[in-house]
């Protein structure tokens, strides 16, 4: 990992076009600003990181996500035999 | 009664499918810019449903990966779910205006499919007309990374539910024997009872 140290008003460029900046420093509490291309999502590591292992275990492979739901809306139909009726929209 | 059964199984059914399905058609391939999180490589997905597995949707990677993620519409599930979509999202889309977009909760898929729930801190956001998707975290924070949705889509899909609600909890379900939408302990039935 790179280390840098910055004061308060002083700034980070990475890529040549996202700017981070030290806005201001209070007790243990940094407060940064971010300017970037709009292409460019940012998010609290945390945040991340808990999105990122939420879609990891929704992730399927092949057609397990569809059998499952078949599964799962055939298990309680009142007759097991009965196949969904799609419904008119 | 029988008239709040019907409009909830036709009125909300109707409402759901309006929300959702006729905005997209089954195999329209979107490109997500940035994937979705964790899976940023993944640039084109295709949106899929089938008659027997509504209300899910299935959001398919084309390339490179064997992936699918099922999906729902969040308003289904939680239909007070406002979603906060700031004008740097917008621009990331694309749109013009937040009430072009489209939502889709991604599910995660448990044995116990009474167990499953969708994720409202993150839902996936499509720009319809362009084709271009993200996975935003549109929060309010208080919405979860797993809203149960097991009871929530029993009304409207009744005989075909992932479990049966708990009816008794509001009086006026628990009269007409049908739930139109229970989620996290309220009932969003017609008469706007809370359960």
């Amino acid at each position: 990992m790179l280390v840098l140290t910055r004061k308060s008003e002083e700034s980070v460029i990475l890529g040549g076009n996202i700017e981070v900046k030290v806005l201001s420093v209070r007790g243990d509490q940094v407060s940064l600003g971010f300017a970037a291309p709009n292409s460019i999502s940012i998010y609290r590591k945390e945040v991340y990181e808990a999105i990122q292992e939420e879609n990891r275990q929704a992730a399927t492979r092949g057609d397990d996500a569809v059998k499952a739901i078949r599964k799962a809306l055939r298990r309680n139909g009142d007759d097991p035999d009965a196949s969904a009726e799609p419904r008119a929209s | 009664m029988r008239a709040i059964e019907d409009k909830t199984r036709e009125g909300e059914t109707g409402t759901c499918h309006r929300r959702l399905l006729p905005a997209i058609n089954p195999g329209d391939v979107f490109f997500f810019p940035e994937g979705v999180t964790g899976f940023e490589h993944i640039r084109g997905l295709s949106v899929n449903w089938g008659d027997d597995t509504q209300p899910f949707l299935f959001l398919k990677a084309l390339i490179p990966e064997d992936l699918t993620f099922a999906c729902i519409d969040p308003f289904l599930v939680c239909p007070d779910f406002e979603p906060t979509i700031v004008g740097s999202d917008l621009k990331r889309l694309g749109l013009t205006h937040s009430n072009q977009a489209v939502f889709l909760g991604i599910v995660t898929l448990h044995e116990d499919p009474a167990l499953a729930t969708v994720n409202l801190r993150a839902p996936v956001v499509l720009n319809r007309r362009r084709r271009i998707g993200r996975q935003l975290a549109c929060g309010p924070a208080i919405y979860p990374l797993k809203y149960p949705i097991g009871h929530a889509v029993c009304g409207a899909y009744a005989g075909h539910a992932l479990r049966k609600p708990p009816i008794e909890e509001c009086a006026n379900c628990s009269a007409s024997g049908v739930c139109s939408f229970y989620a996290d302990g309220a009932c969003y039935c017609d008469t706007g009872k809370e359960g």
